[in-house]
């Protein structure tokens, strides 16, 4: 041990590449890293048997994969104008869905940043609320709506509003914490209101992330739509559900390119709203 | 019409940014305040409009006192801010930046939805033409140039209308040259307007040719008070201390 630490203080003192680092330099720290180092090492393999990795039952299950894609081919296209409309369906329940995430998430995100929150238990309040927003699965809200309101796209869209507002209001409130205070300081002391303060100095800096992240929010959303569906909640998830049922692998497969093409859209068009915004 | 009496300043209950300051302000005075880094000016502007709460002491602004939360937005309407990093919004344009000295003359439902009486446009423009920016007005702030940009604060503080502008080393981040278009741009608003200035600075020689009244500060107090092309070597001693930190400039 004492063989090593002096090697390390030797090695500190004549090498020509040193470790520049956040504080003070510390022999310790070296130690400090191969303790972190092997007890990542050991979560990672505490993973790797609890999930049964391995390469052999990959290689054998090659097959079975290959059997499916096969029977899925070619897609059934004579199913197409059929799917049309849930898939139009599916779309504007990830466009509702988002819009009444970004509308839920703009008041919660502003109490939930500490420099701009009205008052502690707000702020904990909110941040309370957005936690169990994106802990619970959108699977389960679509569910509870579903329940509530029945089947159909509305609980999807509540679904998947709800559970998307923890994720952009989480995002709201930790971006308005970063914020330059400057700008922010300046129209204080101008005498303008918390309002005008938030419009005219907090919008302007967050604006551009935040309409970057509610537009990768809405693929999201567009996926996750696909999903509530298979529990009632509507759109072209419920199809998908029925058809993988049947075990009609090829209307499965066209379901499946459907979606491919929708998600290509989406993200087309907001990749060309970014560009307009920032 | 500022008075300040024994002002204290302590953060985090070990650094005494502000010890005792007592200082009066006459209406139309053009004063300097002269400190080393860390001497505390920031802090002393800072609670003249009351973005800093003294520990101890009070402010007073026209005899109403700036401790008083109801006095305060009236306050700092008619006090203009100038930041040592311009402190603009960068994404709006210099007009909307200008506009923002307004915001507390107007309704909150309008101006979020950023509309602005007449008056108040017109007022912005002109402050631009004072300050030499005409040609800028829809350019986003963060195009400008460092000059520019405090200009821009410039305007915006004399959009307010304000009895008097505190600016808190508004040259520290620019070149000689821009440095003394904006000193001559605050003499000047001084000279013509009557409005009250307070700015800090912390390098002498940009100082020496202005006869105007020099507080200097040094840790917190107020060892200096006379007129600037009074001072002395003797005197710079006192407000730096050993540091001589101006002579490297
Ligand atoms: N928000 C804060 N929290 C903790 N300490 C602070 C804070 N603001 C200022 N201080 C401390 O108070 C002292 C005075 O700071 P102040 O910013 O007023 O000095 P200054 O004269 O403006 O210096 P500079 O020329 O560097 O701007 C410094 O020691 C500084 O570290
Ligand atoms: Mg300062």
């Amino acid at each position: 041990m004492k063989y090593i630490r002096n090697k390390l203080k030797w090695l500190q003192k004549t090498a020509r590449i040193v470790p520049v680092v956040q504080n003070k330099y510390d022999p310790k720290s070296f130690f400090k890293n191969i303790g972190w180092a092997v007890f990542l090492l050991t979560i990672l393999w505490w993973s790797a048997v609890g999930t049964n990795l391995s390469i052999r039952t990959l290689r054998g299950g090659m097959y079975g994969v290959l059997d499916i894609v096969s029977r899925m081919l070619p897609p059934d296209m004579a199913s197409l104008p059929r799917l049309i409309g849930p898939t139009l369906e599916t779309i504007q329940i990830s466009i509702w869905g988002t819009i009444l995430a970004i509308l839920l998430s703009i008041p919660l995100g502003l109490l939930a940043a500490r420099n701009i929150s009205p008052h502690p238990v707000l702020y904990q309040t909110s941040r309370l609320i957005l936690n169990t927003l994106r802990a619970v699965p959108d699977v389960i809200f679509a569910l509870i709506f579903v329940a509530a309101v029945g089947l159909g796209p509305f609980p999807g869209v509540l679904g998947i509003g709800i559970s998307s507002a923890g994720m952009l209001g989480k995002f709201l409130g930790d971006a308005i914490e970063n914020i330059d205070s400057g700008p922010m300081d300046a129209l204080k002391a101008t005498g303008a209101k918390k309002m005008q303060v938030i419009t005219y100095a907090v919008a302007p800096q967050i604006l551009p992330e935040f309409v970057s992240l509610s537009l990768f929010r809405w693929e999201m959303n567009f996926r996750a739509s696909t999903i509530i569906g298979i529990v009632g909640a509507g759109g072209i998830g419920f199809e998908l559900m029925t058809s993988m049922r049947l075990f009609k692998y090829k209307e499965m497969a066209l379901i499946l390119v459907l979606i491919l093409v929708i998600v290509t859209i989406v993200d087309t068009i907001s990749s060309i709203i970014r560009k307009r915004i920032i | 019409m500022i008075t300040i009496k024994e002002l204290s300043k302590t953060f985090n209950r070990s650094v005494h940014a502000l010890n005792g300051v007592n200082l009066e302000i006459e209406q139309g005075e053009f004063t300097i305040i002269l400190g080393p880094s860390g001497a505390g000016k920031s802090t002393l502007l800072r609670c003249i409009n009351g973005l800093e709460r003294p520990t101890g002491g009070e402010v007073f602004f026209n005899g109403l006192s700036v401790l008083d939360a109801k006095n305060l937005r009236f306050i700092r309407q008619k006090t203009g801010m100038i930041f040592q990093q311009f402190n603009l919004v960068k994404r709006l344009n210099v007009l909307q930046n200008v506009l923002c000295g307004r915001l507390a003359y107007n309704g909150v439902l309008t101006t979020c939805l950023k509309l602005f009486p007449r008056e108040d446009v017109d007022l912005a423009l002109h402050c631009l033409e004072r300050v030499g920016l005409s040609d800028k007005i829809y350019n986003r702030a963060d195009q400008l140039s460092g000059g520019q940009m405090q200009r821009v604060g410039i305007a915006r503080a004399l959009a307010q209308r304000p009895d008097i502008i505190l600016a808190d080393e508004p040259v520290a981040s620019l070149d000689p040259r821009s440095a003394d278009q904006i000193l001559d741009v605050l003499l000047e608003i001084n000279r013509a307007d009557n409005i009250t200035i307070l700015v800090s600075l912390h390098f002498v020689h940009l100082i020496k040719r202005y006869a105007k009244r020099i507080v200097g500060l040094h840790e917190g107090k107020i060892v200096l008070d006379k007129i600037g092309n009074d001072l002395d070597d003797g005197d710079i001693n006192i407000i730096y201390g050993d540091k001589k930190e101006y002579e490297i400039y």
